[in-house]
């Protein structure tokens, strides 16, 4: 029986299969940036174990001239460098896909599938002839794969070699015998293994000015150009890269040319309790500061946020989400701490939230979380996750206005206390909600007030009173309700031809969607499909809803927390919402949605429109 | 009405990417786009015999999907 082989040009995922800790993770970043620089876009992602050594980690990328960034779902050729997942990596393989494996020690028939091609290349025998030393083994068994992967797939090898020239310019001795390395691999597969994998990369122009990086680091740059000023925080995965990325860029942006001092603080504090607190004292005092964390940090801040919340008082939080409830699955994505986030801490509360795409809305976020904290006075959530964090994918470039100015909110001077301007610090005066704070040492006479976590009239003086408590309540769930105009409003996505359906979805589960929403159409399911950006919800959402026969809402997480939060706050009547949810820890698949999508749309005993007979 | 709904009408206006670009569906077929990196703004005006026509707005739909995708294709 001829097994079916699977072609594609420009479009298909590769999975590497690795033990971590063996320095794959350097070949694999060359791999993929291998195909940047041949003008054809790749989303890679990294799936890793949360120990240090020896537990599987995996590196998947997608490649798509197309430009789908989402992951894909499905594997079309399996690298499998690790035994202990070796069932498990194969069953991955889509029939008529390609495994390429390590043949050195053969294995026997049993061991494979009938429906993929095999083929298998004795990389640790190459390697163990070339080099005697046990690390070099291991490290350039790793490039000799790279190369015979370049020969099969037509990765150009001058570029991986520009690569390698990069990544070890100044370390002339790594360079040559890393490129030694790969020219092995080359000419093994040159001459073993000619058209054995029927996936090809072919030089195109579909990267464009498009920028390749981390989330992490286009947040801590929205800080920098948000202007934030302090950063306190307490590592936990996969938030650190934040407050470390901060600190590079700090060091090279806000340090004051002449003096050599430094214009930022930086504190690693003991503990997230500690970090939130500093936040908030820092913006209690008028600098902009923020905090990274995820989840169980949200969970050991929650006191403070409510402080913050009900003394009214500026902070950034960003979450780069993982998977929970309690340690749960650090180094796994999730959309899970949505409840957590909006409701945070005891008592009434309700924060805004924002939900960034990718790299480049968490640098635009980030600044833009930076302005609302100060205009609403309150904790602002970036609401990022593990996969836009520590993941590398390219965005449109980072760009600043450098004419924009920040937004520091409702600030009474000195000025204006001496003008006779009416001064109570919890006081609404103009009818949004927000009132206007003073900072410490304004005024020698006017403008102080006692910051309390205890309830308090207008003027900022402690009262149990029902009618002054229910009156700051009330004033902050309005200032709430204000901050929906000024977050970033809903993105609407319309199909190609009228649609029954629609879709509402954030955060990560972007890209994915995206070429969700393609492959839909092409079935003749048509789908509008709205991003929502930000908590609280635009008034846009509900027209959404009720424009459609039903609307899935699509998130990452086992309890649908948008779904609820919708239900919730945007009062849309549940009956009209129906979830797909996604949360093993994987990021969310565009074959995912596409076959969630189709089966419900079928069980709805909607038949699909043709487009011949729509046209 | 054959069943099928047409996408939302009612005084909002509908952000379709992150460079502004943004469409504003009325009632009748009304529609008007605004396309700020062209500084384009196409107004559809002609009336159809319902608030919300299948027959008559799938191909205006179709017209303004293919007008907004070809100018995103086109912006710089």
């Amino acid at each position: 029986m001829s097994v079916k082989r699977i072609e594609a040009v420009n479009d298909f995922v590769i999975k590497f299969a690795n033990v971590n800790g063996s320095g794959s993770a350097s070949a694999n970043e060359l791999f993929a940036r291998a195909f940047l620089r041949m003008g054809i876009p790749v989303s890679p992602r990294n799936i890793f174990p949360s120990n240090i050594q020896g537990l599987p980690t995996w590196y998947e990328v997608r490649v798509s001239e197309n430009g789908w960034l989402g992951r894909r779902g499905g594997c079309d050729l399996m690298v499998a460098m690790n035994p202990q997942t070796w069932a498990q990596d194969l069953k991955e393989i889509d029939p008529g896909g390609y495994l390429f494996y390590d043949n050195t020690k053969p294995l026997p028939k049993s061991r494979f599938r009938e429906d993929i091609h095999v083929v298998g290349m004795p990389l640790t025998e190459i390697s163990n002839s070339a080099y005697t030393l046990p690390r070099e083994r291991q490290l350039f068994k790793n490039i000799i794969g790279l190369g015979a992967l370049a020969a099969l797939i037509g990765l150009e090898p001058e570029v991986i070699a520009e690569l390698i020239g990069e990544q070890y310019k100044g370390k002339e001795k790594l360079l040559k015998p890393n490129l030694n390395a790969l020219q092995l691999g080359l000419n093994y597969a040159r001459e073993h293994l000619k058209d054995a994998i029927g996936l090809k990369a072919k030089r195109a122009y579909a990267v464009g000015e498009q920028i390749f990086m981390e989330g992490n680091a286009a947040t801590a740059l929205g800080c920098v150009y948000g202007g934030a000023t302090v950063c306190a925080w307490y590592p936990i995965t996969p938030s650190s890269s934040v407050a470390e990325a901060f600190t590079n860029y700090c060091s090279k942006l806000r340090v004051d040319k002449d003096t050599g001092k430094n214009k930022f603080a930086i504190i690693q504090a003991e503990d997230e309790l500690a970090s939130i607190g500093i936040v908030t004292g820092a913006g209690w005092n008028g600098a902009r500061a923020f905090t990274a964390t995820s989840g169980p940090g949200i969970s050991l801040m929650s006191e403070f946020i409510g402080l913050a919340y009900f003394a009214e008082i500026p902070a950034t939080i960003i979450d780069v989400q993982r998977g929970g409830p309690s340690t749960g699955m650090p180094t796994r994505t999730q959309q899970s701490d949505l409840l957590a986030c909006a409701y945070a801490s005891h008592g009434d509360t309700k924060h805004v939230l924002l939900f960034p795409e990718d790299p480049h809305e968490c640098f635009t976020m980030a600044a833009d979380c930076l302005d609302l904290a100060e205009r609403l006075q309150t904790p602002v959530f970036l609401m990022t996750d593990l996969d836009i964090g520590m993941n590398h994918r390219l965005c449109k470039p980072l760009k600043w206005d450098d004419a924009r100015r920040y937004d520091r909110g409702k600030v009474m001077t000195a000025e204006m206390l001496d003008a006779g301007r009416e001064f109570a610090r919890y006081k609404d005066l103009d009818g949004d909600g927000i009132p206007f704070r003073t900072y410490p040492g304004t005024h020698e006479s006017k403008g102080a007030y006692f910051t309390r976590g205890t309830s308090k009239n207008p003027s900022a003086i402690y009262s149990e009173a029902g009618p002054d408590y229910q009156y700051n309540m009330q004033r902050l769930l309005k200032k709430h309700d204000f901050a929906k105009t000024l977050v970033p409003k809903p993105l609407l996505t319309p199909s190609r031809e009228p649609a029954r359906f629609g879709a509402i979805y954030y955060g990560s589960t972007s890209p994915s969607m995206n070429e969700a929403l393609e492959s839909l159409a092409q079935q003749g399911i048509f789908v509008n499909a709205l991003r929502v950006r930000a908590f609280p919800f635009a008034d846009e959402i509900q027209d959404f809803v009720h424009s459609h026969s039903k609307v899935f809402v699509i998130e990452q997480n086992r309890d649908a927390q948008m779904k609820t939060l919708l239900v919730n706050e945007a009062h849309i009547n549940p009956a009209s919402l129906v979830s797909i949810l996604h949360y093993d820890g994987a990021p969310i698949t565009a074959r995912f949605i596409t076959k969630e999508i189709s089966e419900i749309a079928a069980a709805l005993n909607v038949r699909p429109i043709k487009r011949d007979k729509a046209a | 009405m054959s069943g099928l709904r047409l996408l939302v009408l009612g005084y909002r206006t509908w952000l379709i990417d992150k460079a502004g670009r943004c469409a504003l569906p009325g009632a009748y077929g009304q529609a008007v786009m605004v396309d700020p990196s062209s500084k384009l703004v196409v107004v559809h005006a002609a009336a159809h015999a319902e608030p919300r026509d299948s027959a008559s707005g799938g191909p205006q739909f179709r017209f303004l999907h293919s007008t907004l995708r070809t100018l995103a294709a086109l912006s710089p």
